[in-house]
């Protein structure tokens, strides 16, 4: 592990009983994410994907292994401290916004701020403004999430992900749910984060997506089947 | 951005749910609430009551046992009080009276108030009983001064006629009336005097039913007793005076005079209706805890319904004891509301309610009942919703995911 490592797996297995015999949706995983990386991972329905980022968040815990945000080991850290960990470290984007449908655009960005047991203040609405207008929904800040287009939600999420300065973001699927042009919209939105050094980690199945990715990581079975880098932008030493 | 303007944006979006939830427990606290108003209100209609009808002394002659035997009915002739001893009685009265709410420490004694409460003054109502014979029949005389006799027998009502207005007019019992054919108008003879009859009293269910009344002054004049008095009965007029204590000062400063309190069955009556009420509260306790149980199956439905919200919240960083301030924030939300709501329908009801149960009832509401409403509705809804809300702060986040 370097200084420059984000994330760790090292021999990861996460494993369900299915009856007698255990089902293996991880199986002895490594992989290293360094600073400023955007990787996607590809692979079919039930091939890990899910799992993986789960176990990498801190919401879901392997059943063997070793899992590492930056210096942190978090396999096997308490609930408490699992916690710390993702108000300070990570952020998720989900298929759908999932946003707070009784607040409204800022609110829902400000919202980690309201688990982070520091006391709001002006400068923290300043900077929502300023995440939101990051989004290009600056204008957009007082509506509420049923006021909004799919694209324009799933944007506030981003922008809500962004809220807590997190060394690296976890997307599920981000433009699932979303039609193609604007799903384009969110993968620039992507590249133009990445390339202000910001980590991020994308499940999909669509290559056109996974190509806006400097790295793409298949899983087969649980089991990475390839880890490659996308040539078309400059590779960063692994 | 603070967890209870969460909770807050919450319960204010969910309108339906908030008011569904709120009036449940509007319903109880209402309920509550009427019955707090109208037990309050009635009870201080019935001291009032009270402190007319049964609150008393009775000071009558000492004497011997076969002459008290005669008075087993409350009259009697024979033996007199000085008239001019009054004001002797009643300083003693007031003394000890002073003397024992001072003894009792708890509540301070002014004139006319009692612990800041506005009482009317004691009634003493003396009366002068003689033996006649009026229309060929036996009959008790009673001499009477008619504004303190008023007071004192406040159920009097007059069926016929009026009340005597000068000294040669009296009033008869209606028993001795319907048996001696007497109508108003009619002239009597008592002793050497001629009375008009000016009205006849409703029947009373008392020995007043068999007598004749007319002025203290006249039957003095007529019966040659003068300054001199039978009995007087004292109205305390205050529900807890401690009339046992002006009894024994009284019986120990004057001579010549026996003072009996008649207090107990106001006191009686008074822990009956205590226990009418604690009886009435208990069941609202009951509705109480039913409407709790309705919170508790809305709450927990409704977190189910959230799962999807739980999960995110969590992700976020939402410890547990975040999550289940965020749950009873929201729950003392709708509970403040049902108590707000609660106090406005119950104040209501006691209006409805309060006169159907007590004449003459005075509402009164007292502002501690809005603050008890308020508590009441939020530590219900807060009771109903602990469950719930760890049931919630336990929910891991994969599975609320997985669950969508």
């Amino acid at each position: 592990m370097t200084n420059n490592t984000i994330a760790l797996f090292r021999n990861v297995s996460k494993a369900y009983k299915m009856g007698e015999s255990p089902v293996f949706a991880l199986s002895k995983v490594n992989i290293e994410i360094k600073k400023g990386e955007y990787i996607a991972v590809m692979g079919p329905s039930g091939s890990g994907k899910s799992t993986l980022l789960n176990i990498l968040g801190g919401i879901d815990t392997p059943s063997d292994g070793e899992v590492y945000i930056g210096d942190d080991r978090i396999d096997n850290l308490s609930e408490n401290k699992l916690l710390k960990i993702r108000q300070k470290k990570i952020a998720y984007i989900f298929q759908e916004a999932r946003l707070l449908s009784s607040l409204t655009a800022i609110e829902n960005v400000m919202l980690p701020f309201a688990f982070r047991q520091i006391k709001g203040n002006l400068k923290d609405k300043e900077y929502a403004v300023k995440m939101l207008d990051k989004v290009g929904l600056g204008k957009r800040a007082k509506h509420l999430p049923h006021q909004l287009s799919g694209g324009e939600a799933q944007r506030v999420s981003i922008a809500r992900a962004l809220m807590n300065d997190p060394a690296i973001i976890l997307a599920d699927e981000p433009t699932g749910n979303l039609d193609s042009k604007t799903g384009e919209e969110i993968m620039e939105l992507f590249g133009s984060l990445n390339s202000e050094g910001l980590t991020l980690v994308m499940v999909t199945h669509d290559p056109q997506k996974a190509s806006h990715a400097k790295r793409v990581i298949r899983l087969k079975d649980g089991e990475v089947v390839e880890d490659t880098y996308n040539h078309k932008f400059k590779i960063c030493e692994v | 951005m603070r967890i209870y303007h969460v909770a807050l944006k919450e319960v204010s979006k969910r309108k339906i749910r908030t008011i569904y939830t709120a009036i449940g427990i509007a319903i109880a606290v209402s309920m509550l609430i009427s019955v707090i108003i109208t037990a309050s209100s009635g009870e201080v209609e019935i001291f009032r009551v009270i402190a007319r009808y049964g609150h008393s002394l009775t000071i009558m002659p000492a004497e011997t046992k076969s002459q008290q035997s005669l008075k087993t009915f409350g009259i009697g002739t024979g033996s007199y009080i000085p008239e001019d001893a009054m004001p002797n009685i009643e300083k003693t009265y007031q003394k000890a009276i002073v003397a024992g709410w001072e003894k009792m420490g708890q509540l301070t004694f002014q004139e006319g108030t009692i612990g800041g409460a506005a009482f009317p003054p004691p009634t003493f109502a003396p009366r002068l009983y003689e033996e006649a014979t009026v229309k060929g029949s036996d009959v008790i005389v009673g001499g009477v001064m008619l504004e303190k006799e008023l007071i004192s027998r406040f159920w009097w009502e007059i069926s016929e006629g009026k009340f005597m207005a000068n000294d040669d007019e009296v009033i008869l019992g209606k028993l001795f009336a319907v048996i001696t054919e007497t109508k108003v108008g009619d002239i009597l003879e008592i002793g050497q005097s001629k009375m008009k009859v000016s009205g006849i009293l409703n029947e009373t269910d008392s020995p007043d039913d068999y007598m004749v009344f007319m002025s203290l002054k006249t039957c003095q004049k007529i019966f040659g007793k003068h300054n001199k008095i039978s009995m007087i009965n004292v109205r305390a007029m205050c529900p807890k005076c401690p009339l046992g204590d002006a009894a024994i000062a009284i019986n120990k400063e004057i001579l010549g005079v026996r003072a009996t309190s008649q207090s107990e069955i106001a006191t009686a009556q008074s822990q009956i209706f205590q226990k009418t009420a604690a009886l009435l509260l208990s069941f609202v306790v009951a509705s109480l805890i039913i409407s709790a149980i309705g919170v508790f199956n809305i709450i927990l439905g409704s977190i189910h319904s959230r799962l999807r919200d739980i999960g995110l919240l969590k992700a976020m960083g939402a410890s547990r004891s975040q999550l289940i301030r965020l749950f009873l924030y929201e729950a003392a939300l709708i509970g403040i509301t049902g108590g707000i709501i609660g106090f406005a329908i119950g104040t209501g009801l006691s209006y409805v309610i309060g006169p159907i149960l007590f004449k003459d009832i005075v509402i009164r509401v007292n502002p501690l009942f809005f603050l008890m409403a308020i508590i009441l509705g939020t530590l219900t809804t807060i009771a109903a919703s602990i469950y719930p809300a760890i049931y919630a702060s336990k929910i891991k986040v994969a599975e609320a995911f997985k669950s969508l």
